[in-house]
């Protein structure tokens, strides 16, 4: 059994901690008044179970699971995230190979009027193996998800108008040229190879224009003044020679760069890829990667699990106390707070690596979200749940 | 004797010697040293504007460099900009500032008598629309790579007037070309077109600066080629040079690619961006590093720190910014660094980084002399290290030669 290791903490307070957050394994993760969603990992690099829990999180020093939902046999559905005031969207993404050819792929979605007690309203099917990491724009009152469809190779984007919720409409499905397939294309590939094309993370809108990662395929800035009608941009891909994986674009605040992941896999650590960049979009057709942020790679590279970069908290200020400032989730690095107020130079202001419980092999710290009051959530996805965080940086 | 007064400020670097070049301005860019039978090191350091076109400086002890030997330049409407050693030859360019004007091509010098050079031969670039060599680069004793005009090259606008060129050097004294290249669009009668020209002031034109071509790697060539970027080309037929990549960041970087040097052991190239504005204008021209493990897809990935105390040196006036690194020329006298990049940055001064991390360059040594009369800021433009460690650098106005020794801990590998 091995033994456990205290925090480290540097501009972070622990508040509350809750290892029962999706059984232990847990990924995307929302809050809406006191109450924490948290999509699960289920078998995906952990032995939990699939579907997502409610916890009472009104008061952070005691938070407590307060309901669970567990998904049916041969889906996965990491993925939750609160849609206007009263509903939830789930993904019902299919599992891998033999174990998903029962699952239904799409996404739920649950009014959750009773907070504690989500209640199934309806089932949206997409096709393919369903949709991995989407994204909710409540200002503007679309979706997109990331699915396979007819006529393209792997996941693209599907655009959706969701001024009514529970009515999504399709208003298109976009992908890079390059995944452009004779006939109807292939898909049915939730766990995609490193250098595969297709859309992995969430697409995000900023004025007339979308930013979104391709996994293998590098990342896209696309033209969405027509959103049923988009445009390519550019097109920047540094896989070969790093590693793949590109899976958040985000813009920093209003300014003209953008932050980018290249999540780590679990198959192996790359000492020199799968990190976070900082891309120069100054001149938007001619978009630059200027520089990146590592956490101290001598130190955890080899404390276990994977290394290397996930999700960032999706809100990058450009003004107010947060501005410029990432909250990057780091596998057994932890949390880290990068300060990109300088472009070029990246520069760690924080850090939280929660205590690894005894029996757990290592830290693996996947997500990140935040309330209304400023509270970080980190979600753990190898057994330590939620841990309730203020950032004091 | 030195003097620290001479000395601005000075971290992990000490002056060592001065020589002020029999009062001759304009040091550098361009400088070799060759280590002679009887143990004597001779160094050769062009002057980039008129009145002289190179200096020979005897260097054996680095405390007390003497000038041997100076060539003027026949006219002030031509400039020595750039010379290259491989064993007893030396290349010397002459670039003129009229299209048509003459002398413009490379000079070839036999320095068997090291602090003799003896002209050999010439080799003539002049033509209506040609303004001669701007580099020249010598590593293998064979071939010689240029940036040049040529009698028969006429480009749609003159400031683009020069382009990368092979020239075989079989015969020392009769130099021939043996291949070229250029960018499509820059030569009139091309049907392609060049990418946009940056707008005023920051049309530094379209035509190579340093073409680099390592012994280790025979068919590559390394070239800055200014608003063109970073420019690889296959150069295993020397007849036809063939594009194997460019890397075009400006905009939004403002432009002047002036050196591309790749670091073969660690898939990186360490690229530089010439500053060239008065008044530092042009910032940023930055220093890169640029991970080309995958030659069609080089991926920068981060950028030399900004030198510190920038914001008051920038308003000094003069440039300020980027120019030259020490580029690990194949010579018995020269250091080869693979973890370290010294750099030139005009009124900023003389720059170490210690870039064994590429994600994270860190300077870890700096020298900046006091201001030289007659001069708003240093020049500091051009560095060479040599195999005992010492490092000479120039300023590329009054200031001369400096020699320094470093003194910090991290070893310069």
């Amino acid at each position: 059994m091995s033994k456990g290791r205290p925090e480290e903490a540097n501009n972070f307070r622990l508040l509350g901690h809750d290892p029962s957050a999706a059984w232990g394994g847990g990924s995307l993760c929302e809050v809406k008044d006191g109450y924490a969603y948290v999509g699960a990992v289920g078998g995906s690099s952990y032995g939990g179970l699939e579907g997502f829990t409610i916890h009472d999180v009104s008061d952070p020093a005691k938070p407590r699971k307060v309901g669970e939902f567990k998904a049916p046999p041969g889906v996965h559905m990491h993925k939750v995230r609160v849609v206007g005031d009263d509903l939830l969207y789930v993904n019902s993404e299919t599992l891998p190979g033999e174990r998903g050819k029962d699952g239904r792929g799409g996404f739920y979605i649950f009014d959750i009027r009773d907070r504690a007690n989500p209640k199934q309203v309806g089932f949206y099917d997409l096709p393919g193996s369903g949709p991995h990491r989407f994204g909710i724009d409540n200002e503007r009152q679309l979706a997109f998800f990331p699915n396979d469809a007819e006529g393209w190779n792997k996941r693209v984007i599907w655009t959706m108008d969701i001024k009514d919720p529970l009515k999504p409409e399709v208003i298109s499905q976009w992908g890079l040229p390059i995944q452009k397939a004779e006939g109807a294309g292939e898909g049915g590939d939730p766990m995609p190879a490193d250098t595969a094309v297709t859309l992995h993370g969430p697409p995000v809108i900023r004025g007339n224009r979308m930013y979104a990662g391709f996994w293998g395929g590098g990342m896209a800035i696309i033209d969405c003044t027509d959103l049923a009608d988009m445009k390519l941009v550019s097109h920047l891909r540094w896989s070969p020679p790093f590693v793949g994986c590109t899976h958040t674009v985000w813009p920093v605040g209003d300014r003209p760069y953008l932050v980018v992941t290249d999540e780590a896999r679990a198959v192996q650590n790359y000492w020199d890829s799968q990190f976070m960049w900082v891309v120069d979009i100054r001149e938007e057709r001619n978009p630059i990667p200027v520089s990146t942020f590592i956490p101290d790679r001598e130190k955890y590279f080899n404390s276990g699990g994977r290394f290397g970069a996930h999700n960032i908290l999706e809100n990058i200020p450009s003004e107010g106390p947060w501005a410029n400032t990432v909250f990057l989730t780091y596998f057994n690095a932890g949390l880290r707070a990068v300060d990109v107020s300088d472009p070029l130079f990246p520069k760690e202001v924080g850090c939280y690596v929660p205590a690894l419980p005894d029996g757990q092999e290592a830290i693996q710290s996947n997500d990140v979200a935040c309330d209304e009051h400023g509270r970080l959530y980190l979600i753990d996805r190898w057994g330590a749940g939620m841990h309730i965080l203020e950032y004091t940086g | 004797m030195i003097s620290n007064s001479e000395v601005r400020s000075a971290h992990n670097l000490e002056l060592i010697g001065r020589n002020d070049l029999g009062g001759a301005p304009n040091a550098g860019e361009g400088i070799a040293i060759k280590l002679t039978k009887d143990g004597r090191r001779i160094m050769y350091c062009a002057h980039e504007n008129p009145p002289m076109c190179f200096s020979v400086l005897d260097v054996s002890d680095p405390r007390d460099p003497k000038m041997v030997w100076q060539l003027p330049l026949p006219n002030r409407r031509v400039r020595g900009n750039s010379l290259s050693l491989c064993g007893d030859i030396l290349l010397q360019a002459y670039q003129v500032v009229q299209p048509g004007d003459s002398p413009a091509g490379f000079e070839v010098y036999d320095v068997s008598d090291a602090v003799n050079p003896k002209k050999i031969g010439f080799f003539d670039v002049s033509g209506p629309h040609s303004q001669g060599v701007h580099f020249v680069s010598f590593m293998d004793g064979r071939y010689a790579h240029i940036s040049t005009g040529a009698p028969d090259f006429e480009p749609n606008n003159q400031k683009d007037h020069q382009f990368y060129m092979i020239v075989d050097m079989a015969d020392p004294t009769n130099p021939k070309e043996v291949g070229r290249w250029w960018m499509p669009g820059q030569r009139k009668g091309d049907d392609a077109e060049l990418p946009p020209r940056h707008p005023e002031p920051y049309d530094f034109a379209f035509r190579p600066h340093h073409t680099l071509v390592y012994p280790e790697r025979p068919d590559r060539a390394y070239i800055g080629y200014i608003d063109g970027g970073i420019v690889q080309l296959d150069i295993s037929d020397m007849s036809k040079p063939k594009l194997v990549s460019r890397l075009d960041y400006h905009p939004p970087y403002p432009g002047f690619t002036h050196t591309v040097m790749p670091l073969f052991d660690r898939g990186f190239l360490v690229v530089t961006d010439e500053a060239t504005g008065d008044e530092g204008i042009d910032w940023p021209k930055r220093l890169w590093m640029v991970d080309n493990r995958v030659e069609t897809n080089p991926v920068i990935v981060s950028t030399m720190p900004t030198p510190e105390g920038f914001d008051d040196l920038h308003r000094v006036g003069g440039r300020i910014g980027a120019h030259n690194i020490h580029e690990n020329e194949p010579h018995e006298a020269a250091g080869k660094l693979t973890n370290t990049v010294i750099a030139t940055w005009f009124s900023a001064g003389l720059r170490i980084y210690d870039i064994r991390d590429p994600y994270r360059p860190e300077e870890i040594a700096a020298f900046l002399p006091h201001t030289p009369k007659g001069q708003r800021g240093s020049r500091i433009s051009d560095i060479y290290i040599d195999d005992r460690g010492i490092i000479y650098t120039t300023d590329r106005a009054n200031g001369g030669l400096y020699v320094l020794e470093y003194t910090g801990q991290q070893p310069l590998s």
